[in-house]
């Protein structure tokens, strides 16, 4: 058999940190950084006697995350302590959510290879972040900060549904759109905003039961994720191929290796013993509290690529760029707002500015500039108040320290010269020093124009009005 | 006084009900002409010591005399009351005590190398007999394959046992019960048996189970000069109606002017 005779399985459980300004059970702020142990309480420090308390809006959050994934949203639920000891578990319990989810039986459409494909999602819910522990370098021991305890998050478990890790990667792309364009998580994964746990199995084609899965915990990279996936599946076909027995158990990915590992012995078996935290009553969802939250969702990404589409007269592929982040369309509209050009926006944030995010390695939500500096960037090219080299350059400044393009050109003194007169002095200077381009043209290489153009835009350092570099020249060369 | 200031909504306490506070000052009048007592015939049976039964019988007849009416009833399940009670309250107890782990607050052992050491050496020095029986009873109960015989059924149970009394309450404005089914023991007497220990809650636990407010009242003392006690168990939130008839009687005795207690050493 070969490992075109295998499938591939794949169940994802997405942990996404909420944007509500306060923890799930305090009042403490969930801000990210900030010195060890300054953003908790005795509530998220469970102090002796402390209580929590369920804060609204996270409940509200992972309502419009279900909603905007398609599920049924619970009329009641509850909130369950998981029992573990671990030192950034102050409490010794984490409070989630067992059998009464938020969030039940919805789905994400994603497009594999042109078709449409729906990964189930079993559910949604709600449960807070454990802290942080920081280990010392020389050995000395671990420090615990609590800064992170009680951030919310929703955890978002989907059906075994995946079948590559493209579909993972273009699921997960998906869902981190979605949970942006509902604004209930800003999913930076570097700050572990959001971070999965990877569930794969392999199976023979055709086989109805699902192979024995190995799950590899807290991964916070699209592009580790699909790596792993690919190693592991791979490293089970291999297995089961010479005869061997996948474990059911918990791997670690080393990203470096671009291995997997065992993570701990199987004996170690946990038993979370779930139970109704009694601290906490019932979560009661009226049918008002879900019609209103359907109400306050946002236009989502489907609705936009169409409006893009007919409105703004797009190319399908710029909408599907444009829509594949939140902070994109955003971006697109607001300056499309201010120049009224859209394919220029569109095609700087797909060329220009998206070059600018890979080479840095940021994301679309770290764009520093905001959509009207950029569409008074594409105003002052439209009215040739600049070329477009020189307006690369601005959005190089724009990246570094945003300011408005106007300024920058102003303080650089880059603006474009587009007077007849300066252009004329320069044409003139080129051809006195090009007599050989000027003998070319005249004998009928009309490239030679080209070529000037090019040596007054390097005299002028990109300044020059290159159309009107370009006619002038014609004409001084007939005379 | 105290239950005045106690009383009311906590917002840092989502399981404190969120009704209107009263003044249980106005409720202490000298006034049982009608109430309605029922009287479980279940906690006069075994296990309930006779002169404690006697006692709490001569305080029934001064009510009858001071004009309540009072009926027989049944609470058959008041067994399975302590029992609930243990399982939820060990259940409860074992997570809550988790906290107490060595690493923020509290003891921590002297004697540790690894993680699992401190929790491990940190519980067992810091904590003692009765707290340790408590945490593997309730993680026992709690434990995947036994949860559902023992955490859930109990919570179902409860619920039985809060709709026997809303039903005894539809025809009752008062329960009356002895507090406790003796009296109290010499220190140091009884407490290698935890069992029994448990068994001296059967009758006070029961309100905790349903959620309903008591109140215990001296009612007399024994043979050896030892007080004794009944419980008066009210409808949810109306505390009103047994401090009312609890200083009626409080008052018509005076248990307390007559009463010289004698420590002993």
């Amino acid at each position: 058999m070969s490992r075109e005779d295998y499938e591939i399985v794949i169940g994802l459980e997405v942990h996404s940190e909420l944007s509500t300004k306060t923890k799930i059970f305090c009042s403490c702020p969930t801000e990210f950084g900030g010195e060890p142990n300054t953003h908790c309480c005795p509530v998220c420090m469970a102090m002796p006697g402390t209580l929590p308390v369920l804060n609204e809006k996270v409940v509200e959050y992972a309502i419009k995350a279900g909603l905007a994934t398609n599920c049924e949203i619970a009329s009641i639920s509850k909130n369950d302590r998981k029992n573990y000891f671990y030192p950034d578990l102050p409490k010794a319990y984490q409070i989630s959510q067992y059998d009464m989810p938020l969030c039940e039986h919805g789905y994400i459409e994603i497009e594999v290879n042109g078709e449409k494909k729906k990964i189930g999602l079993t559910r949604i819910h709600i449960e807070e972040d454990a802290g942080k522990l920081n280990h010392d370098d020389y050995g000395r021991g671990s420090l615990v900060d609590l800064n992170r305890a009680g951030v919310p998050l929703i955890e978002i478990v989907s059906e075994p549904d995946l079948r590559s890790s493209e579909e993972v990667d273009l699921y997960l792309k998906k869902l981190k759109s979605i949970l942006e364009y509902i604004e209930v998580s800003d999913c930076k994964m570097q700050e572990g905003s959001l971070r999965a746990d990877v569930n794969v199995s392999v199976r023979k084609k055709g086989q109805k039961e699902f192979g024995t899965r190995t799950e590899m915990k807290n991964m916070n990279s699209f592009r580790s994720i699909v790596r792993a996936i690919d190693y592991e599946a791979e490293r089970q076909i291999e297995v089961l191929e010479d005869g061997g027995k996948i474990d059911q158990e918990t791997l670690r990915w080393d990203d470096v290796s671009g291995k997997t590992f065992p993570m701990r012995d199987k004996e170690d078996a946990q038993d979370y013993r779930y139970f109704p935290d009694p601290d906490l009553v019932a979560i009661k969802i009226s049918e008002e509290m879900k019609e209103n939250i359907r109400k306050s969702l946002p236009e989502m990404p489907e609705s936009r690529k169409e409006r893009y589409i007919n409105e703004y007269k797009l190319p399908e592929y710029d909408s599907n760029i444009l829509i594949s982040s939140k902070y994109f369309s955003d971006l697109f509209e607001g300056a499309t707002k201010i120049c009224n050009n859209p394919k220029s926006v569109s095609n700087w944030i797909m060329t220009d500015i998206t070059k600018e995010l890979n080479e840095k390695e940021l994301e679309p939500s770290d764009i520093p500039f905001t959509a009207e500096e950029l569409g008074k960037l594409v105003v002052l090219i439209d009215k040739g108040t600049i070329s477009s080299s020189i307006a690369k350059k601005v959005l190089d400044e724009m990246f570094k320290e945003p300011r408005d393009p106007q300024k920058i050109i102003e303080e650089k003194g880059w603006v474009q010269i587009s007077d007849e007169g300066a252009i004329k002095e320069i044409v003139l200077k080129i051809i006195e020093a090009n007599p050989q381009s000027v003998a070319d043209f005249k004998a009928g290489k009309d490239k030679a124009v080209g070529f000037l153009v090019g040596q007054a835009m390097k005299e002028t350092k990109g300044k020059a009005n290159p159309q009107m570099l370009n006619k002038m020249f014609i004409e001084e060369l007939k005379k | 006084m105290l239950l005045n200031l106690i009383a009311g909504h906590d917002e840092k306490d989502s399981t404190s009900v969120d009704i209107e506070k009263k003044d249980y000052t106005k409720a202490l009048k000298k006034d049982v002409k009608g109430l309605k007592i029922g009287v479980p015939k279940e906690y006069f049976g075994e296990g309930i010591n006779e002169e404690v039964r006697e006692k709490v019988k001569e305080a029934i007849k001064k009510y009858e005399e001071l004009g309540a009416t009072i009926e027989e009833c049944s609470l058959d399940i008041a067994d399975e009351a302590l029992a609930v009670y243990y399982i939820i309250a060990c259940a409860e107890a074992s997570s809550n005590l988790g906290r107490f782990d060595g690493i923020r607050y509290g003891y921590r052992t002297k004697n540790f190398k690894t993680l699992k050491d401190i929790y491990r050496n940190s519980r067992s020095e810091g904590f003692g007999p009765e707290v340790k029986r408590r945490i593997i009873l309730g993680t026992y109960v709690l434990s995947s394959g036994y949860y559902d015989a023992y955490y859930k059924k109990a919570q179902k149970v409860r619920t039985l046992i809060r709709k026997e009394f809303e039903k005894l309450f539809e025809k009752y404005d008062v329960l009356l019960t002895p507090t406790s089914p003796t009296v109290a023991y010499e220190i140091g007497t009884k407490s290698n048996n935890p069992l029994e220990m448990y068994l001296a809650d059967l009758c006070t636990v029961t309100v905790n189970i349903a959620g309903l407010p008591g109140i215990s009242v001296p009612c007399g003392v024994n043979s050896k000069g030892m007080p004794i006690g009944m419980q008066l168990i009210g409808k949810p939130f109306d505390e009103e109606t047994i401090l009312r008839a609890a200083y009626t009687y409080e008052q018509d005795t005076k248990f307390r002017e007559n009463y010289k207690p004698e420590f002993k050493k």
